[in-house]
């Protein structure tokens, strides 16, 4: 089959990308550099965009609608705002509390968007999207006053982190974030086999014997652990979760399994990519990552926004 | 398998829905319900299909609860479709086929499942389609694929709600030989429908609602015409 071996040639590339971020950067890179600055980096950007390669895909799959991004519904929002809300009181940045503290929030804010989004049984794809974007103004505000009315050298690193960068990627912060990530992986793995069906709509899925609550309070908590976590070391890292799944499923089409393995590959491709392109491209500043894929993936999601739109004729 | 309704009700809002209804539906036949927009008729049809809890009263397949089943446990015991059922994203009509199978994943009968998706897409007459996606399918042709995909779930009891609003003069004639060998094989089948005459030659047991009632239950055979025209809210049928 052709498919498989796509996943295969993906491998195969983000392999190589591993091998180009760790040789490429500045000329007098020593060992220590390579070992605690540039590797954890390199793992750091592997592991984030695996994740919002994921989540992205799980996101659309439980609400039926290919424009829900973890970003969009307020998701990663509210991760940002319970990261900075703790490191605020004093907590150390890149620390486990710092994650579970964003872990939190965002838990919240999917159960807020869940309730608020939800008429008798189904899921309203416009109450959805402007959900998400009340909260995520409510949540950037909340995050840019506490940012401006304290003084601490930790708060002051928010302003590096409210962009989206890999910049301040550690072993420690990556011990932090790992377990969220992983466990977020576990439940997708066990809800995965329910994600074809559910493109019925919640109704017709579960006329056919899918456990729609469980799949998707499950695709929501998932969602929330694989991103969450993650916001609160680099911050928000808009697209990805968006783009990723839409180029996918246009070259290997809808069946979830497969979309799923293939979006964590391409997901953390693509975040490394991008996050060599902005430690190197302008050197010796750094562009934040969140601004590379912002400018690359914003008119690629209009571009397959349009033409998924005419290949469906729009969307119900 | 039958279908038990004892003294069901529903209410939404404080509104009565469906008054205390008792019925039974046997193996073996085909039932349709008829009746005006909004008279309750897919009200009834849902808490058949336990997608509905009734808010006093019970449903019972072969004795047990219907709200008492899980979705998978339900699925295998009564299929249901709607009308024009959207899928979200652009799956092939044999993906949207093989989902009737889902809800016996894991189990000894999901070993025979690509034979039944096989007969039955032929039955359906929606082999030529197998690769094709759903949505650039027409609304006949989709109605059919889902058709292929409810049956597969070769479950005791068929329910379809409205399944012939998207159908064509050969959809129906198709829809309504589909539901008689259903039938003939022991499945218990209920349809909503607005198609009255088409119902008077394919089933064998007209229920008509009107106001959140039974108003009129009923062998076709034997079904007062200007009693039902009246029921319907026609002079004339």
């Amino acid at each position: 089959m052709r498919r498989p071996l796509i996943v295969i040639l993906l491998t195969a590339v983000l392999v190589l990308a591993v091998v180009i971020a760790f040789r490429v950067g500045a000329a007098e890179s020593s060992a220590v550099i390579l070992r605690e600055i540039r590797a954890p980096r390199i793992v750091m950007a592997l592991m984030i965009g695996a994740g919002l390669g994921l989540a992205g895909t799980v996101m659309q799959a439980i609400t039926h609608n290919p424009l829900a991004d973890p970003a969009i519904v307020g998701i990663s929002g509210g991760a940002a705002l319970g990261a900075a809300a703790v490191i605020f009181l004093g907590v150390g940045f890149g620390s486990p509390v710092v994650a579970a503290a964003a872990v939190l929030v965002a838990l919240l804010v999917a159960w807020a968007i869940n309730l608020i989004s939800r008429t008798e049984g189904r899921s309203e794809v416009v109450t959805l999207v402007l959900a998400g974007v009340a909260i995520t103004a409510f949540a950037a505000a909340a995050v840019s006053v506490l940012v401006s009315t304290n003084t601490s050298p930790a708060i002051r690193s928010i302003s590096f982190w409210t962009s989206g960068s890999l910049a301040l990627s550690t072993w420690s912060g990556i011990t932090s974030v790992a377990p969220f990530v992983l466990v977020g992986v576990v439940i997708v793995a066990l809800i995965s086999g329910s994600l074809d069906p559910l493109s019925l709509g919640d109704r017709g899925a579960q006329a056919a014997g899918v456990d729609v609550t469980r799949t998707r309070v499950g695709g929501l908590a998932a969602v929330v652990l694989l991103v969450a976590a993650g916001v609160s070391v680099v911050g928000m890292i808009a697209f990805i979760g968006l783009v990723i799944p839409h180029a996918v499923r246009a070259v290997l089409g809808p069946q979830h399994r497969l979309l799923l393995l293939a979006s964590a590959i391409s997901g953390a491709l693509v975040l490394l990519l991008a996050d060599t392109a902005a430690r190197v491209a302008v050197q010796p500043v750094e562009i934040p990552v969140g601004a590379i894929t912002a400018i690359v993936g914003a008119p690629i999601f209009l571009v397959l926004l349009l033409r998924t739109r005419a290949q469906q004729g729009g969307w119900a | 398998m039958t279908l038990e309704l004892r003294q069901a009700e529903y209410a939404l809002r404080g509104r009565t829905r469906l008054h205390a209804t008792s019925l039974i539906i046997s193996p073996g036949s085909v039932t349709a319900i008829v009746g005006r927009n909004g008279a309750g008729k897919s009200t009834l049809l849902a808490l058949m299909a336990a997608e509905l809890r009734p808010t006093s009263g019970e449903v019972r397949l072969d004795g047990e609860l219907v709200n008492a089943l899980s979705a998978r446990e339900l699925a295998q015991r009564r299929a249901l479709l709607s009308q024009d059922q959207a899928v979200s994203f652009a799956f092939t009509v044999r993906d949207v086929v093989a989902w009737g199978r889902h809800c016996w994943s894991g189990t000894q009968q999901s070993d025979q499942d690509e034979q039944i998706i096989d007969t039955t897409m032929q039955e359906q007459g929606v082999v030529h389609l197998a690769t094709r996606v759903i949505t650039e399918l027409s609304g006949g042709e989709r109605q059919r694929v889902h058709l292929a995909r409810v049956r597969v779930q070769r479950s005791p009891v068929l329910l379809l709600d409205e399944a012939d609003a998207a159908l064509d003069l050969e959809g129906r004639y198709h829809l309504a030989h589909t539901v008689r060998s259903e039938a003939m094989t022991g499945a218990a089948v209920v349809l909503v429908s607005h198609d009255v005459h088409r119902m008077l030659t394919t089933a064998d047991r007209m229920i008509v609602v009107a106001d959140g009632r039974v108003v009129m239950d009923s062998s076709v055979t034997t079904v007062d015409r200007t009693q039902l025209a009246h029921a319907l809210g026609v002079p004339e049928l």
